[in-house]
């Protein structure tokens, strides 16, 4: 059999376990009614859902981004610092961080493409919705027995295979939206390890290196200032020395 | 004939174009059972864009389709599993 024809059968068996049929045809088109309302309902939040994901992927690549930025400048005071092997452990983090932005691209652009099938999917169940909305009170104002069968299992066998469709396109949002959010939440433990960091959290060895250098730099400068500075006069000037003598003078 | 394809909607296909339409149908199966993604993803891409050139069925259309095909951006492995499903409800 052909692929199509294949997939078409299981749309059909999916579709009929979407939808059962009662024994009076205008209970069937009631119920599936409901069923379109309810599957409405549920592709809404799954875009919902869906969007979540995607936020929360963009506050953690906006995090990466300002950590690596600053892990640059890190490494370039330790270069003018002459620390290499501060420069090396800065730019090794930042390596970190830029292979995890990647990722979180790739799956910003997938949840991306999610997003907008799942909000075409909406869009055309609420089209058909309201059709079979006016489509069931036309059945039922003109209803007769005889008919109503045949035009109800017409209605409901279109209307089931769209549910049928969409159901797919919720569920494939789902898993999806999980499988996201697993990564997410690995990410989000890996960032709390420090391992992503950059180097100004407290308590990181690399910012207080060079922090001790910034400091000794300007410690030997001051040092050199002094020590010229008091090179001019030759003699340290005894400062304490006067007044040690002055007072016994006085007490005589 | 009405051609669903999965994720985007209900075609009418005209009948001239059923002959071409099967001819690739049978390729795209062969393409699953060999495991022969680009093949398959590119008869894919050219089966939906001869049911694309049908007219779209208006949302007061409630007919079934008469053939389905995966998503557009379907990949061998999601059709795999969609057809494992056929085994699971005979």
């Amino acid at each position: 059999m052909s692929l199509t024809k294949r997939l078409s059968t299981i749309l059909k068996a999916k579709a009929s376990k979407a939808l059962d049929k009662a024994e009076d045809p205008r209970e069937t088109l009631d119920y599936s009614y409901q069923r379109m309302l309810e599957q409405l309902t549920q592709v809404r939040r799954g875009v919902a859902d869906v969007a979540t994901s995607r936020k929360r992927l963009e506050l953690q690549a906006n995090q990466l981004t300002q950590s690596g930025a600053k892990l640059e400048e890190q490494a370039r005071q330790a270069v003018a610092q002459n620390r290499e092997d501060l420069a090396r452990e800065a730019l090794s983090r930042r390596a970190g961080i830029v292979q995890q932005l990647q990722d979180l691209k790739t799956q910003h652009d997938q949840l991306d493409a999610q997003e907008s099938q799942l909000t075409q999917a909406s869009q055309r169940l609420q089209a058909k919705v309201e059709s079979f909305r006016t489509r069931k009170e036309t059945i039922k104002a003109t209803y007769t027995a005889a008919q109503a069968t045949t035009k109800v299992n017409e209605a409901v066998s279109g209307i089931s295979e769209e549910m049928g469709d969409v159901g797919m396109a919720i569920q494939r949002a789902e898993d999806k939206t999980a499988q996201m959010q697993a990564r997410a939440g690995a990410l989000d433990e890996l960032m709390a390890s420090g391992a992503l960091d950059d180097l100004s959290a407290p308590g990181d060895h690399i910012q207080a290196e060079l922090d001790r250098g910034l400091l000794t730099v300007g410690v030997d400068a001051e040092l050199e200032r002094m020590k010229a500075e008091l090179g001019k006069g030759s003699t340290p000037k005894s400062l304490g020395a006067a007044p040690v003598d002055a007072a016994p003078e006085e007490a005589k | 004939m009405i051609v669903r394809i999965l994720g985007d909607g209900q075609y009418e296909l005209p009948e001239n174009m059923e002959p071409e339409f099967e001819r690739l149908d049978n390729h795209l199966i062969a393409h699953v059972e060999d495991g022969d993604e680009e093949a398959f993803r590119r008869e894919l891409a050219e089966l939906i864009g001869i049911v694309q050139q049908g007219s779209e069925v208006p949302d007061d259309d409630f007919r079934p389709s008469d053939a389905v095909l995966p998503s557009p951006n379907a990949s061998l492995a999601d059709v795999q599993e969609l057809l494992s499903e056929e085994q699971a409800n005979p």
